[in-house]
């Protein structure tokens, strides 16, 4: 039981690219919330709003 | 009065100097008419008959200027004061310039104990703002704040004022709204840009009910298009050498008795999920075999709820289906979803959280940015 759980845990970093990559030493954290994402963030969510019209009376 | 004559320390008013050192000796104030030591001020103490009588028309005082000339003590003497601190200031090698925050100009014996000491104390230090913002010129927060604002609004809607803004409800019109621009996956930037490596991104619950806190985070109720959409993020991440989770599993549709209620004495169970077998297969668990598979995660978050009785975490055949169809990891929610974790091993949870098990746990010391799979960000 304890081989299985090492062995899907070693699977996973291997896989992911973790150990070859180790990208855990950057910490630029001026990349996250830029201006760009807040905007295309904000675009995204007013283009997929969808409003409905209970003309009919079928929503309840 | 001269400067030379030496005065005792008696009070005397204007007129009675005046009256004194008239026939001798002529002010040099002998053509202003207000100033006692002036011919026509000299006048008016005649008719009084010898009468003390202050002049009140005399800026400074008399006895200011008595006191002036007649003091005997040389420390009483600002100049002299002045030169005397100065003086001892310089023998003990402190200039006086150094009080501007500059460095002694003295040079100093190499036997004076002080001299770090000093050192360290008139060294330049920067100023408030600089230690604030470690050294960077600090702009303000009308600044920051109008910078996102004037982004986000065209030229002619542009807000006008900090707290206008707050008032200003209007969305700026279509025409003038950029479009959208394509850019590279941003979730998988947002975890390598905060040195994350085990990404907890596609949020795989299909909510059932609008209400749970959580919800927006998830991609919606149909399993095809939630699946679709959440294994092109997990790709998308995956690319940017991130650990991918897929969460949670399963049937974590509401948040109502999500992880239990505190009862006086212990932690109740969580909601307990009815769900028929195809129900499970077709719906709750597709996106989670879709993401395993074509999506690329790399690990299973297990939920706190129970399905069909028993916690997922210690359900052993649901926990089967998903280890069949993939190599990676099948991990716990974090704090209470693992109470038993004999149960959850022998289930087949493959890693505990980083804040489940004992305090002197190998899992609860590894720091976050070990880069080790212990816990996610």
């Amino acid at each position: 039981m304890l081989d299985e759980g090492v062995r899907r845990v070693l699977f996973a970093v291997f896989d992911s690219g973790l150990f070859d990559h180790p990208n855990n030493l950057s910490d630029d954290k001026g990349l996250v919330s830029t201006l760009a994402n807040q905007q295309l963030t904000a675009d995204v969510a007013a283009s997929s709003m969808v409003m409905l019209k209970n003309d009919s009376r079928v929503l309840p | 009065m001269s400067v030379g004559s030496r005065q005792t320390g008696t009070v005397k008013t204007s007129s009675e100097v005046s009256d004194s050192s008239r026939s001798t000796h002529r002010s040099a104030f002998h053509n202003w008419p207000d100033h006692p030591g002036s011919a026509s001020c000299a006048k008016l103490g005649q008719g009084d008959g010898g009468l003390v009588q202050r002049d009140l028309t005399d800026p400074v005082p008399e006895v200011i200027r008595v006191t002036f000339h007649t003091s005997r003590a040389p420390l009483a003497h600002p100049v002299l004061a002045v030169a005397l601190v100065a003086a001892l200031n310089k023998h003990r090698g402190v200039g006086s310039r150094d009080f501007c925050g500059q460095r002694p100009t003295v040079a100093q014996p190499a036997s004076d104990r002080f001299a770090a000491r000093r050192e360290a104390f008139f060294r330049a230090r920067p100023r408030r703002e600089d230690r604030r913002t470690h050294g960077r010129p600090r702009a303000s927060r009308q600044v920051q704040r109008s910078a996102s604002e004037l982004a986000r609004w065209p030229e002619r809607h542009r807000p006008v004022g900090r707290w206008l803004s707050l008032l200003h409800l209007r969305r700026p019109p279509h025409s003038t709204r950029t479009p959208p621009a394509r850019s590279a996956p941003q979730p998988a930037r947002n975890c390598a840009a905060k040195g994350a490596t085990y990404g907890l991104d596609p949020q795989r619950t299909s909510h059932a009910h609008p209400l749970p806190g959580r919800q927006p985070e998830n991609l919606g109720e149909d399993p095809l298009l939630a699946s679709t959409l959440a294994s092109a993020e997990s790709s998308a991440t995956k690319s940017q050498n991130v650990l991918v989770t897929a969460k949670h599993y399963v049937g974590n549709n509401q948040g109502y008795w999500r992880t239990g209620y505190f009862t006086s004495t212990r932690r109740t169970t969580a909601i307990n999920d009815q769900v028929s077998q195809r129900a499970l297969h077709e719906i709750y668990e597709r996106p989670f075999d879709q993401l395993v598979t074509s999506g690329g995660a790399d690990a299973v978050m297990c939920s706190y709820n129970a399905v069909n009785g028993t916690q997922v975490r210690k359900n052993k055949p649901l926990l089967d289906d998903i280890k069949s169809k993939f190599n990676d990891i099948v991990t716990a929610d974090f704090r209470l979803a693992l109470r038993d974790q004999v149960a959850a091993a022998d289930a087949g949870v493959d890693l505990p959280q980083y804040d489940q098990g004992k305090w002197w746990s190998v899992t609860r010391h590894l720091h976050v940015r070990s880069g080790l799979p212990v816990c996610a960000r």
